[in-house]
């Protein structure tokens, strides 16, 4: 079942004083299937955390289309689309964005909060969650009193504590040292497996590797496509490489090589 | 780089960081204008060299003197604090100046010139605006004082260079401590410094049970206080008790308040004080301090406005008081034959001068300086003066009694009259036949009642005792009084018909005519009329000072609520943005800073009112000894300054709110 559509996208950013455009997103199309894992990839300015910003609902597009289990986006407006984005969506950020003020614990209660639950229910949701990431020993604690991986890991549980149709992820791994990367996205990978569909964008092949279809972005437009299939994750990672150094040089290495 | 062109490279920084950060600069920039012109005016009137010719100047100097010193004081307070929120702003932008190769000379440099701007601007527009509305403020405290209007605005150009001077020391020295900060901080701890978190606070007993105690005691105190000299002492106890109690408990009791609430999972899973409470908790450290003073400022104004208002509105109540008739001549520690002499005195002048006496009345009485021994249920005359303990007694006759206060009834033995509660509740668990005890002397009575509503005299009357006749007031006195002289007060009052000249006249008449027929007894005239002027000048005075420094007061307080909110709105940004990302919608954000805005708000208001109410007693024994006693009218004052003051606070808050919202909001 296609669970997000996303068709002819385009983002175009106005200057202010009417000056130079930038057209961020092209026409970008592609789905995701339910309980897919996918990673999007590009460099720093290729579009993706623009592309990130729309499917999110935090951003609007300047042409497209994004349906969401046949939902189209654009029909929701301002407070009806904050509930939708809450009940549907979860997301994770680069630099975690915990709140300081609260514990861990409340951190990841947050959009139950604002779902109004009952503090029980919220317990019940918690706890699962909690144990499965590894941080049930934590919750009481502070952002500031833990480690990188471990606030990752408690971002990635507010995220999933609303039960979301679709994970977001805009470069988890990127404030990370390698060990916490690996535990993280080992617990994707996991998470992944009982059923939670995955959208991550990243510029590392280490984490895109781990994801079962992986889209190039360059220049606002989705350039390739690689399936994981059965490859394993050391030949999916070149794969990946090979991809990426064609993406870098435009096809030009393999050419003068020749 | 030519030293030229370095130097307008640090001029023109300055001047784009000022521009660039005016949110915040803007502001302080307004308040030291507002303290500059503040300044210049309270100190050019203080050395007004007319002021000091006019009758009562002395007193008129003096309270302004007090004026200027309280500003200078002040102003230091007002410009360092806000100085703080300055600098907790801008710590991440000198780091990256720092990072990126601006030595720190180089930013000391910038620096300096940022503050000579500002400075040269703030003193200067100050000074204007000083100028001009000095012309207004000197009309009012004329109006106030009853002077007649002086031609001309007295530009004093040694208040000026004073004025400018001090701002200028405060600009420098505020500087230099800035400075010396950087200097020693890494770089990295600048740019990082806005964003560290602190810790949570621990909640701490020993201070919440101290400030607990202390609070309690001044309230106490407060409203059990019975004599107007005791209520001095007390009152600058109490003051100093409850300034510190209000600090330990907003500091404590908050934090304590805080946890408990979080505790409660009902109502804090409730999303309207989801990040209310854990933000209050998170910040109480820092804020309470800055909640208290403001509570300290409010409680400051309300009293010193309304105090001020109530006793200048009482003036002439209280002049009916201390001054039954136009005038009198007093003669102290007399016999009593000598009444009769003075009579005449009095008559034969009224007729030199041209004026005609009416309604006029005499006095005789005694002073006994008493305190009342609760153990044994009795009045001890005392010859040292202990200011916390003494009772004034005062011994009168029917007739005198009758001439003063009206019909007291026939009766027999001495009638004790008192408002001590003390005394009164002994008297009235004993039977009706009462009995006084002073000084082993003991005296039947005839009954105990109050005081009467008009009751005169300089420091208050603890007691009374009426006689019927005088011989019997004289015996008495003799028997219980060491005092070797007659001790008698005598006098002759009447109020005088006539021109206002030759009232005037026959008042400065009877001053250069003294009576002192033997040359043996001390007398001296009191004439309404100039007691009048006096207390004009000193209760307009007051007035002006109350209203000066209430103003100020306000100023402060509207100052740092504002900063408050604005340095609490750039650290919120970031949180209200992941709030806003999460799902938080803008009509719960505007309820949850509503809610949080109204008790930052009016928490300091609140415990404000309620240290009022409970200074009520003290303050109102304290204007005892001005001789206002017109409760009414100080319940009146005090419920209007009251809320006067809530409605520019209110108006400032909802001000604020809107800064605040404006800045945490996020559209997508």
């Amino acid at each position: 079942m296609t669970l997000l559509a996303v068709q002819n996208l385009q983002k175009i950013y106005q200057n202010r004083f009417g000056g130079a455009q930038v057209e961020a997103l092209k026409q970008v199309s592609f789905t995701v299937e339910k309980g897919e894992y996918l990673a999007i990839m590009g460099e720093s300015g290729s579009g993706k955390t623009t592309l990130l910003n729309i499917l999110a609902t935090l951003d609007k597009p300047t042409r497209g289309e994004v349906l969401l289990s046949g939902n189209k986006m654009s029909n929701l407006k301002d407070q009806a689309l904050t509930d939708f984005r809450r009940e549907h969506l979860g997301f994770v950020f680069q630099d975690y964005n915990l709140l300081d003020t609260f514990s861990l614990k409340d951190n990841i209660l947050l959009p139950l909060v604002l779902a109004r639950m009952p503090y029980d229910e919220m317990i019940a949701r918690l706890t699962p969650i909690a144990a499965k990431l590894d941080i049930l020993p934590l919750l009481d604690k502070f952002p500031y009193e833990v480690s990188g991986g471990q606030k990752q890991r408690a971002a990635v549980a507010r995220a999933l504590i609303t039960h979301p149709d679709l994970l977001l992820a805009d470069e988890p791994t990127g404030a990370l040292d390698s060990k916490s990367t690996e535990q993280l996205l080992k617990q994707f990978s996991t998470i992944n497996a009982e059923g939670q569909t995955i959208l991550m964008v990243t510029h590392s092949t280490k984490a895109a590797c781990h994801a079962k279809r992986v889209l190039f972005i360059r220049d606002g437009e989705v350039f390739h496509q690689l399936y994981r299939g059965n490859l394993s994750q050391d030949q999916f990672y070149n794969r990946i490489s090979d991809t990426l150094s064609v993406l870098a040089t435009g096809g030009q290495l393999y050419d003068k090589a020749e | 780089m030519t030293k030229q062109s370095n130097i307008s490279l640090y001029a023109k920084l300055a001047k784009s960081n000022l521009v660039k950060n005016k949110q915040i600069y803007l502001p302080f920039a307004l308040m030291n204008i507002f303290l500059v012109a503040m300044f210049l005016i309270i100190r050019t009137i203080s050395l007004d060299p007319g002021m000091a010719k006019m009758s009562g100047g002395g007193t008129l100097k003096m309270l302004m003197g007090f004026g200027v010193g309280v500003l200078v004081i002040f102003s230091a307070v007002l410009v360092f604090y806000t100085n703080g929120f300055l600098m907790k702003r801008r710590k991440r932008e000198i780091g990256l100046y720092n990072i990126l190769g601006f030595s720190k000379r180089h930013i000391a440099k910038m620096m300096s010139i940022e503050t000579g701007i500002l400075a040269t601007l703030c003193t200067a527009i100050g000074v204007f605006s000083g100028l001009v509305l000095m012309r207004l403020m000197h009309l009012m405290l004329l109006k106030l004082t009853g002077y007649p209007i002086t031609l001309g605005m007295p530009i004093s150009l040694q208040a000026m260079g004073e004025t400018t001077g001090l701002f200028f020391l405060y600009f420098i020295v505020v500087t230099l401590y800035n400075l010396t900060h950087i200097t020693f901080a890494k770089p990295i701890e600048l740019v990082r410094g806005s964003q560290v978190g602190e810790r949570e606070p621990k909640t701490r007993v020993l201070l919440a049970l101290s400030g607990v105690i202390a609070l309690a005691g001044a309230y106490y105190f407060a409203v059990t206080v019975e004599s107007p000299i005791q209520a001095i002492t007390v009152f600058f106890l109490a003051v100093i008790a409850v300034i510190y109690g209000t600090y330990a408990l907003f500091t404590t009791g908050s934090i304590a308040l805080l946890k408990i609430l979080r505790r409660n999972h009902a109502i804090y899973y409730r999303i309207q004080y989801f990040s209310v409470i854990s933000g209050m908790l998170y910040r109480m450290k820092q804020h309470a301090a800055g909640l208290a003073t403001l509570c300290i400022l409010s409680t400051m104004v309300m009293i010193s406005v309304s105090t001020t208002v109530s006793l200048y509105a009482g003036l002439e109540d209280s002049l009916d008081k201390n001054y039954p008739r136009e005038i009198s001549i007093l003669v102290n520690d007399a016999p009593v034959e000598i009444l009769r002499d003075l009579q005449g005195h009095m008559t034969e002048q009224a007729e030199a001068a041209g004026v005609t006496l009416k309604n006029a009345v005499t006095s005789k009485s005694y002073f006994l300086i008493t305190k009342w021994d609760n153990a044994n249920r009795a009045f001890e005359v005392v010859e040292d003066f202990s200011p916390m303990e003494i009772l004034p007694l005062q011994l009168m006759d029917k007739v005198t009694y009758e001439g003063l206060y009206g019909d007291i009834g026939t009766f027999e033995k001495p009638i004790l009259a008192t408002d001590d509660t003390r005394i009164l509740s002994y008297y009235s668990t004993e039977g009706a036949d009462h009995a006084i005890d002073v000084s082993d002397e003991s005296l039947a009575l005839e009954k105990v009642m109050s005081l009467p509503q008009n009751v005169t005299s300089q420091i208050g009357v603890g007691a009374m005792l009426v006689f019927a006749d005088f011989s019997e007031m004289e015996s008495f006195y003799k028997r219980v009084s060491n005092d070797p002289a007659y001790g008698l007060m005598l006098s002759v009052s009447a109020d005088v018909e006539g021109s206002e000249t030759s009232v005037q006249g026959f008042s400065n008449w009877l001053k250069a005519h003294e009576y002192d027929q033997q040359d043996t007894y001390f007398s001296r005239v009191e004439s309404k009329a100039a007691a009048r002027k006096e207390f004009t000048d000193f209760y307009g005075g007051m007035l002006f000072l109350g209203i000066f420094l209430g103003l100020l007061f306000l100023a402060a307080t509207v100052i740092i609520m504002y900063y408050k909110q604005i340095t609490e709105g750039y650290e919120d940004q970031s949180r209200y943005e992941t709030m806003q990302k999460v799902g938080m919608h803008h009509r719960e954000i505007k309820q949850a800073i509503g809610t949080q805005t109204i008790i930052v708000f009016f928490l300091p208001l609140v415990v404000a009112t309620i240290h009022i109410a409970f200074s009520f007693n003290i303050v109102k024994k304290m204007l005892a000894i001005f001789n206002f006693t017109n409760v009414n009218l100080f319940v009146f004052c005090s419920i209007a300054t009251s809320m006067a003051f809530a409605l520019v606070y209110l108006f400032f808050y909802r001000l604020t709110a809107k800064t605040y919202f404006r800045l945490v909001k996020w559209h997508a």
